[in-house]
């Protein structure tokens, strides 16, 4: 075996014997350190300090910490069924990620349909009342002004007498035009 | 055969297995730890002794305060010496050990017996002190046990004390003052297998066992850990 090694790494029988016998004082040596110890009595009580330090850890800890050793415990436990642990938070991330996704499309919905019955329950009760679309909404100005669209008043009423030359009526002739198209 | 085919140019000389010679007795609990015999090359079935502390490990599984008592009693010693080589601070090691063992009784439900007990606690003993090392980094306050005086009846005690002249002028103190040095210029992973194998007398494929690594990456660390002491202890050893 030695042989070999030697062949292998090309050590020579003297660094190799040096090697040897450098290692065994060394190990002589260092033994000597297990004569190194706290003694008897350091043993005796060992047990005891280490029940009272376990009960004052107890008492010290938290509701949270308790119940989180006792939930990661829980997950440690569960050796056999390792699986199911990513396999569960993937699950989990996954419908969290889908409500996520579908909540915005209902609440549109869903204010989409109040702004209609807003709009029911007032403008088309009276075609010149007035609303307002912080009433609906911020995101629904767009949707609102496509609703007001076919119940428009046949005419404004500060341009029935837009055609006379000379009544200016209340709205500025740049609104006119706007209200023309309209 | 196994034995013989461990000593290889890296490979040093099994550790005293005489049991009297360590006061904390490793040697006879590694002995006494599960492990694998028999040879696949040979054909030879493999047995696994059974480990001894199958049945206190079992009734503290099932909530025996007292039998996890007897399993604290019994390693106090053992992992008591394996963190004190290693950090070579008392109040340390008594801290340490204490987490140890709280680690060992939070998660013995755990513990599945594919190794044994004595491996297993070994493991949690030995990466907690290196995670603890690592963070105290250059921080080396010594704070050292007292030197049993039965190392004046060792036999490489006496070997060495008349063999070389410093060993000889200096007293207990000072040798152990200088050994705890030497150990301190290690890295943590030097200072481990060297504790383990030169201190606790336990065999390579234990430590490998318990640090996680092959057999052969401990035989390398001890011989390079063994040169590094060698420059340290250089007039010791003459």
């Amino acid at each position: 075996m030695i042989e070999k090694i030697q062949k292998r790494t090309f050590i020579t029988p003297v660094f190799l014997e040096k090697a040897m016998k450098d290692s065994e004082d060394i190990h002589r040596l260092i033994q000597l350190k297990k004569y190194e110890t706290p003694g008897d009595e350091y043993f005796q009580n060992f047990l005891e300090d280490f029940k009272d330090r376990q009960r004052s850890e107890m008492l010290r800890q938290s509701a949270r910490g308790l119940l989180l050793e006792r939930v990661s415990m829980w997950f440690d436990e569960i050796n056999g069924t390792r699986w199911l642990v990513p396999a569960g938070a993937t699950a989990v991330a996954a419908i969290a990620l889908g409500v996520y996704a579908v909540r915005p499309t209902l609440s549109e919905n869903r204010d989409v349909s109040s702004g209609v019955a807003a709009l029911s329950a007032s403008s088309f009760a009276s075609p010149h009342a007035d609303y307002s679309p912080a009433d609906v909404g911020p995101a629904m100005d767009e949707q609102i002004i496509t609703l007001q669209l076919p119940r428009r008043a046949p005419q404004v009423p500060a341009l029935q007498n837009a055609n006379q030359p000379g009544a200016q009526g209340l709205v500025p002739a740049s609104a006119r035009a706007t209200y023309r198209e309209l | 055969m196994e034995r013989e085919s461990e000593r290889s140019l890296l490979t040093l000389p099994d550790p005293p297995v005489d049991d009297s010679a360590s006061p904390v007795g490793v040697r006879a609990a590694s002995l006494g730890a599960s492990e694998d015999s028999g040879n696949v090359m040979t054909g030879k079935p493999i047995m696994r002794k059974p480990d001894p502390d199958l049945d206190l490990v079992e009734r503290a599984r099932r909530g025996d305060t007292r039998a996890f008592d007897e399993l604290v009693s019994k390693y106090t010693p053992k992992l008591y010496g394996l963190v004190y080589h290693m950090t070579s601070n008392r109040e340390d090691t008594n801290d340490l050990l204490q987490d140890v063992f709280a680690k060992a009784y939070r998660s013995i439900k755990r513990f599945r017996g594919k190794s044994s007990f004595y491996t297993w606690i070994y493991s949690i003993a030995t990466n907690m002190t290196l995670n603890f090392l690592k963070k105290r980094n250059r921080r080396r306050t010594m704070s050292l046990d007292d030197v049993d005086l039965a190392i004046e009846n060792d036999h490489d005690f006496i070997e060495a004390t008349s063999k070389s002249d410093p060993v000889r002028e200096a007293n207990i103190s000072e040798l152990q003052e200088r050994l705890n040095m030497a150990m301190q210029q290690l890295s943590v992973d030097h200072r481990a297998v060297v504790t383990m194998f030169d201190i606790q007398g336990m065999p390579h494929s234990e430590i490998s066992k318990i640090l996680g690594v092959s057999e052969g990456t401990v035989r390398s660390r001890l011989f390079y850990a063994h040169r590094l002491l060698q420059s340290h202890l250089e007039d010791f050893r003459k």
